[in-house]
């Protein structure tokens, strides 16, 4: 099982799978927070609306189309 | 790098057009994805590819360089033939509550757990209109989900035209997804708003006439698919009714272009799959004559989607004047009411300008407003600029 960190804080999920759906694994929906101070969750899931970027190793990418691999580091709600 | 005959897209349509092409070429195949399938065949292990077709995974196109040059991230992508297999994404209707995380795409949630969400356990509610928001629904059920409601748009007298067209391979497929498939399907049925604390909690709908109140933990809407065309237009393929304009070979309007799957029109797997393998054997010399009654036949089911899960009237009126539109930058029915043109629209509001590109809500503010966006401008997706700059010559 690779070991991702969300945050700062390391967590182990399948191997295989989206960053987006490690996330909501966890319970995590909320991906950003709008321009006017709104929650946000992915929309798509294919790459389209862009609501789930997230910093990735420091560079803003969509958590959607990006698997997880050993020692990702996601932060949440980066712009 | 240079492409004898590129597919760009690899879902049914690419595929199937990798794959007839390859008999007589060299191929490349490429897509902004990780994995080859598409939306429908996501992260399916048995796909292979026959072995002259070169694989370009997660390679997103920045832009057009000429009409024979992509520029992929930082490099430059010349071809000889293009078939563009773009395919279509889900048309999203806003509705009060739409923005709540929770609330996903109906296509949305069929990605996502083909990508490893795990749903087991969770209540959904799919609702909207076409024939996904049963695969959908289906999908969910098999993973442990509990979906309490299907809610079709359509009244049963509008979808009849579209069961009449279902082969019977089709029907047989729809009775494999298993008797459980049609609990909960509900025409004539519509949601109303969505709502939660910081999350989706409940939504309301009105089921035949009824207004119901309905908890869950997931919401997929679709209201249909609009097709991505915007690498098309840039190469100056002309259009005809909102779809690349196709002849029978899948040829477009420019030399050396062809166009299969859904940006040609809305037609699901078999069509798809069909034109794939027509343009790939089109590209390449290759003879396509037994394959044309087949593809007229497919033109008669797109016609007969289109009519059968038309929008009614209500489902365009669901925002409210503070709903919001456009996702990215957080702008308003009532602030985009006041344009009477996407440009002033643009400039003013800051509609459509943010990372998506205006993907979500051109379609939304053309269908609710007549707002009508000129079709792409580059970057096709949104890129740091470095990827615009080529590191080496063409
Ligand atoms: S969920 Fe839409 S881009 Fe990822």
């Amino acid at each position: 099982m690779p070991e991702i960190q969300v945050n700062g804080q390391p967590l182990n999920v399948k191997a295989g799978i989206s960053v987006l759906a490690a996330l909501q694994n966890q319970g995590i929906w909320t991906t950003r927070t709008s321009v006017s101070g709104e929650p946000r969750g992915a929309l798509c899931g294919m790459g389209v609306c862009f609501e789930c970027r997230l910093q990735v190793d420091g560079k803003i990418q969509k958590a959607c189309q990006l698997m997880v691999q050993q020692g990702m580091k996601v932060v949440l709600d980066a712009r | 790098m240079h492409a004898e005959v590129l597919v760009v897209g690899a879902g049914p349509a690419g595929l199937a057009a990798a794959r007839a092409a390859s008999k007589n070429a060299k191929v490349t195949l490429l897509d902004d994805n990780a994995k080859m399938g598409g939306q429908i065949w996501r992260n399916r292990p048995d796909l292979k590819l026959p072995a002259n077709v070169q694989w370009l995974p997660s390679s997103g196109i920045a832009g057009v360089l000429d009409e024979k040059t992509l520029l992929l991230e930082g490099k430059a992508l010349s071809f000889d033939q293009v078939i563009l297999c773009t395919g279509a994404r889900e048309l999203h209707l806003p509705f009060p509550g739409w923005t709540l995380p929770g609330v996903l795409g109906a296509g949305g949630l069929q990605a996502m757990i083909k990508n490893g969400l795990d749903v087991a356990g969770k209540t959904i509610v799919v609702a909207g209109s076409g024939p996904l928001l049963l695969a959908v629904a289906a999908l969910a059920r098999q993973k442990g989900a509990k979906v309490l409601k299907i809610l079709e748009q359509a009244p049963t007298w509008q979808l009849l035209p579209f069961l009449r067209a279902l082969s019977a391979g089709k029907i047989l497929q729809a009775a494999q997804m298993g008797p459980q498939t049609l609990l909960g399907y509900n025409p004539d049925a519509y949601l109303l708003q969505a709502s939660g604390e910081g999350q989706l909690q409940q939504v309301i709908c009105q089921i035949q006439g009824k207004t119901v109140q309905l908890e869950c933990d997931l919401l997929a809407v679709g209201f249909g698919l609009v097709p991505n065309l915007e690498l098309a237009v840039q190469l100056g393929c002309r259009l005809d009714q909102g779809f690349i304009q196709v002849d029978d070979t899948c040829k477009t309007s420019q030399k050396g272009i062809y166009a299969a799957g859904e940006i040609t029109g809305i037609g699901g797997l078999d069509r798809a799959l069909l034109q794939g393998e027509i343009s790939g054997l089109a590209a390449t010399n290759q003879t396509i004559k037994n394959l044309v009654p087949r593809l007229r036949a497919s033109q008669r089911f797109v016609r007969t989607l289109k009519n059968s899960f038309t929008l009614r009237p209500e489902v365009l009126k669901l925002a409210q004047p503070d709903t919001i539109v456009c996702r990215c930058e957080d702008v308003r029915l009532s602030q985009a009411q006041q344009h009477d043109n996407w440009r002033s629209a643009k400039l003013h509001t800051r509609l459509g300008m943010g990372a998506c590109q205006g993907r979500t809500c051109a379609p939304i503010c053309q269908i609710l407003l007549g707002l009508d966006s000129p079709q792409t401008r580059p970057p096709i997706f949104a890129t740091p600029l470095k990827n615009l700059l080529l590191e080496e010559e063409p």
